[in-house]
């Protein structure tokens, strides 16, 4: 498949190109900061030594071309600077709260994707019937709810309500003190799992399902609406009328066929919906005070500690680009059309 | 000796649009025989298209039939959806006039064939073995090549004749041929032509085809039907319809082809355009453009009637033998 | 081509009216736009809606003189949300009309010109489409300060793209159409070509979008209030009503709930509304409403 090869190679090299641009942007918008880094840095009762201290060792005494260059190798050797207000290197702060949002991240979009597919094509086989429209509506009020505050209303029923499930954390302070996990990938459901710890898996899971379920939300609505619009069309198609003509099964024309043709725009909403995920976490985390990505970051925004802020943006849309740059080159692995553009 | 396949009698068709009812098939009747090729002709939007479609039955919702087509001692507009699967592509299957698209881009042509070999002839053990025989017939010279490849990697005829091996997978009595050499080159369409008629001789089946090219019809057909604005005009054996032509809107289309004719003159042309399905002509449809036409022709339809044992035609003022000359 | 389009239009029209849902949700946002237009005259208590404090009545909860409650500083809720319809209708109005107004004349020049020019924007389009917005957003505001404004701006530098992308897409399949190779030759300026020509046959999905954009728009910048980035206090706007009233959530419930159910109405009105539009003008969805043979 020498096609598929050089689909691949023209794909990487234009990532790599996009990131380019980003992390100088990046770089830029770091440099419009009114605030002054370095009395941040040493805080507001420093002397002027020490601010002048911090102003050397935050290499804002070079000139503006060696810091972008220095920036860029940093870059490289992965360092993505020193959040002001703990002192210690943003890439191990993110890395330390990145596997939390992860969780959720992945665990919702899973339900979205098989949930959305289910949704997406039911409603196409049934269009214009009641149930269509039923699933239209959900779907686009998925899309529609703003997620920070539909997880106010799940904390409200099942927690304030109902209490049967915690209202926010990743671990009760039960399983903490009684039946602690230790922590292997940072995935605290699997290193339960991992560690036999069932009682503690138990009660990790019953923290995840609410943010995961209101992450979800969005994601489905955009997987069912783009899979059902596709599917329509794709039963439209000239193919789907042949091959009913022709006697093919009706299993083999609507599972195999019709579905095969319409993953395309799921991977594609997924793709979009992964977008979503990254930064519609952050606003899911800080209702469940989920201690991840985005609660480091909100925290980070409200110190202005821009070191911290820009850092996670980079991370967050290397991210968003290898994300898509999979979907892409999956895509063409199995749309053979793809590869000719 | 001619025992009738398919009987279509009366058949109305009409849609609900939201430019109001388009009448688009009118009261129209015509058999097809066993082991022939049956042409129908006529103009685009004439209505060649949907019979076939009412036929195989896969008209569109809003569509409103009524009529019979008698086919093996049933009526298949008063069969259920799931009794008419089990005819599509066992006992009726059709090709389409784009060939590019009647393949899915996305799975290779084999696994295609082979689906369709499963659907249609489930007791055959080995799949991929019968797709393979099929393309052979077909007069694939690399069988295993053609069987994994991507439709898209194929030429337009190519893609036609895979189509045409799905449509006989399940070895039907009725393929309907829906202008399977327009998109087509010229060399393409005299292939295509030839495979038709060593079908026709290998396996029995009996053809429907549809198609403006008259010239096609020549070649191939047994008998012909023909359309124009949802009405079949005149029908009967192939020769009968060329020379013995006795609609004028025949006559006119047959004058319209530029064979035999001085070089520098210009084509006859029928003035004229079909008239609106949505608000159709109370008398005969073609009145309006024929130089024959009478009073009682715009007040009355003319329906079919006998001429000789096959050939019959629907006009007050039909052409005698002897008003043609050739 | 004036004729073709308002016939096209016509039953455009004509199937709108037919269509409840899209009937429906288009009343829900003329209903919120007439809010807005007319919220001091509307609200019950129009000071407050804007900002004014009354400490006796806080944490009042629904009541027919307050149908949605009092919050902290004892204002009626019902009003504050009716003042925050005008922020969020304009945030909403600000930012499509940017990311259109920047994005379709890009989009279409890329894709008429073609060439190096058209690889030169789609790089720079995907190098912004690439940015999550919210994480653009953030960063951006991070570095200019919190604020509406700012908020309304980096969502219309996210977003322009999109429409860049959309636009072009139709000038590559316009261009080639013959009425516009007929102008070519007849000798028509390329950018009356462009102007007068390929834009008004590339608006449909541009449409579409942007009414379905407004809900984005609404909910994004919500979502930057919520954290703090976007409108400050006193403001009314939703977002930060939903922000300041979750610490109550479990006593006083009305506090958050009723700003947050605001904010989906108009979100989902937009997004039903576009759905419908889109299903009408699509003409790969109409044509099973309008079977031709």
């Amino acid at each position: 498949m020498a096609s598929f090869k050089s689909y691949l190679v023209k794909r990487i090299i234009l990532a790599l190109i996009v990131l380019y641009f980003v992390v100088t942007i990046t770089f830029i918008l770091s440099h419009v900061v009114p605030s002054d880094p370095a009395e941040l840095y040493v805080g507001p009762k420093a002397t002027k030594e020490q601010r002048e201290r911090a102003v050397i060792e935050l290499g804002l005494d070079k000139p503006l071309y060696i810091q972008y260059l220095n920036y860029i190798f940093g870059l490289f050797k992965g360092d993505l600077g020193v959040s002001l207000r703990a002192h210690t290197p943003v890439l191990h702060d993110i890395l330390a709260y990145l596997p939390a949002t992860l969780e959720i991240v992945i665990i919702a979009n899973i339900i979205a994707l098989f949930v959305g597919i289910l949704f997406g094509t039911f409603s196409a086989l049934k269009k214009d019937h009641l149930e269509d429209h039923l699933i239209r509506f959900v779907s686009v009020g998925g899309v529609s709810i703003p997620s920070f505050w539909f997880a106010l209303l799940m904390q409200l029923i099942f927690f304030g309500v109902l209490g049967i499930l915690p209202l926010d954390g990743r671990v009760s302070t039960e399983t903490q003190l009684f039946n602690p996990i230790k922590v292997i990938t940072g995935f605290y459901t699997l290193d339960a799992l991992l560690n036999l710890n069932f009682p503690a898996f138990i009660d990790c899971l019953r923290h995840l399902i609410l943010p995961a379920f209101v992450l979800a939300t969005y994601p489905i609505g955009l997987v069912t609406r783009m899979v059902r619009s596709m599917m329509v069309e794709v039963l439209n198609e000239n193919y789907i009328r042949f091959a009913k003509a022709n006697g093919f099964k009706e299993n083999l024309i609507y599972y195999k066929y019709a579905l095969r043709n319409a993953l395309t725009p799921a991977l594609m909403a997924l793709g979009l919906s992964f977008a979503y995920s990254i930064t519609g976490a952050f606003l899911v985390e800080v209702i469940f005070s989920w201690p991840g990505l985005g609660t480091y970051t909100v925290n980070a925004i409200l110190e202005n500690d821009y070191p911290s802020i820009l850092g996670v943006t980079i991370v967050g849309t290397t991210f968003y680009v290898g994300v898509n740059l999979l979907l892409d080159i999956f895509q063409a692995y199995i749309d053979p059309r793809v590869r000719l553009k | 000796m001619k025992e009738a396949l398919v009987e279509v009698k009366e058949l109305s068709l009409k849609f609900v649009t939201l430019e109001g009812v388009a009448d688009v098939l009118d009261d129209i009747s015509f058999t097809i025989y066993n082991k022939e090729v049956f042409g129908l002709v006529g103009e685009t939007g004439c209505g060649k298209s949907v019979t076939a479609l009412s036929i195989i039955k896969l008209l569109p919702k809003n569509s409103i039939v009524k009529g019979s087509i008698a086919f093996e001692g049933m009526n298949l507009l008063e069969l259920s959806e799931n009794d008419m699967k089990k005819i599509r592509g066992k006992k009726i299957s059709m090709i389409l006039q784009d060939p590019v698209s009647s393949l899915n881009p996305m799975f290779k042509v084999g696994e295609q064939l082979c689906d369709a070999i499963k659907s249609n002839q489930p007791n055959v053990s080995n799949a991929k073995a019968k797709a393979l025989e099929l393309l052979n017939v077909l007069g694939f010279r690399e069988p295993e090549r053609i069987f994994n490849s991507f439709p898209n990697e194929l030429s337009g005829g190519m893609q036609q004749r895979i189509a045409i091996a799905i449509a006989l997978t399940g070895e039907p009595k009725l393929l309907i041929a829906d202008e399977p050499t327009t998109a087509l080159d010229v060399l393409t369409q005299a292939q295509i032509v030839s495979l038709l008629k060593d079908i026709r001789e290998k396996y029995g089946t009996s053809i429907l085809l549809i198609t403006h090219n008259l010239g096609l019809v020549a070649s191939i057909c047994d008998r012909v039907g023909v359309m124009y604005s949802g009405q079949i005009v005149e029908v009967g054996l192939t020769e009968e319809i060329f020379y013995e032509t006795r609609h004028p809107y025949t006559f006119g289309l047959l004058q319209s082809l530029p064979y035999n004719k001085p070089k520098n003159d210009k084509l006859p042309v029928i003035l004229g355009n079909l008239p609106s399905p949505f608000n159709p002509p109370k008398g005969c449809r073609f009145s309006e453009r024929c130089s024959r036409a009478s009073e009682e022709c715009r007040k009355y339809k003319p329906k079919l009637y006998n001429v000789s044992q096959e050939h019959a035609v629907a006009c007050f003022h039909p052409l005698k033998a002897g008003d043609v000359e050739y | 081509m004036k004729k073709i389009l308002s016939k096209e239009s016509e039953i455009t029209l004509k199937l709108l009216s037919k269509d409840k849902l899209a009937l429906f949700s288009l009343a829900i946002i003329l209903f919120f736009i007439i809010l807005a237009v007319f919220a001091p005259y509307i609200a019950p208590y129009p000071e407050e809606g804007e900002g004014k404090p009354a400490p006796e009545r806080r944490f009042l909860p629904p009541s027919i003189e307050h149908p949605f409650g009092t919050d902290y500083l004892g204002r009626d809720i019902l009003s504050r949300i009716i003042f925050g319809a005008r922020i969020s209708l304009s945030v909403g109005i600000f930012v499509v009309v940017c990311a259109i107004s920047v994005g379709t004349p890009i989009g279409l020049i890329a894709g008429y010109y073609g060439g190096k020019v058209d690889e030169l924007l789609m790089r720079a389009t995907d190098v912004f489409l690439s940015f999550p917005s919210l994480l653009f957003a953030i960063a951006l505001v991070a570095s200019l300060g919190p604020g509406l404004f700012n908020a309304m701006l980096s969502l219309a530098i996210t977003w322009w793209p999109w429409y860049a992308r959309l636009a072009r897409a139709q000038a590559v399949s316009i261009k080639e159409q013959p009425f516009i190779l007929a102008s070519k030759a007849i000798g028509v300026n390329d950018i009356r070509i462009v102007f007068k020509h390929i834009l008004p046959n590339s608006l449909t999905p541009i449409i579409v979008q942007g009414t379905m954009d407004m809900s984005s728009a609404i909910l994004s910048e919500a979502g930057l209030s919520f954290i703090g980035l976007g409108a400050q206090a006193p403001s009314p706007e939703w977002g930060l009503m939903v922000s300041t009233g979750r610490i109550y959530l479990l006593n006083y419930w009305w506090f958050p709930v009723f700003p947050g159910l605001a904010i989906f109405l108009v979100a989902l009105a937009f997004n039903l509304f576009g759905d419908c539009l889109r299903d009408i003008l699509d003409p790969k969805t109409r044509k099973s409403r309008r079977e031709t043979f």
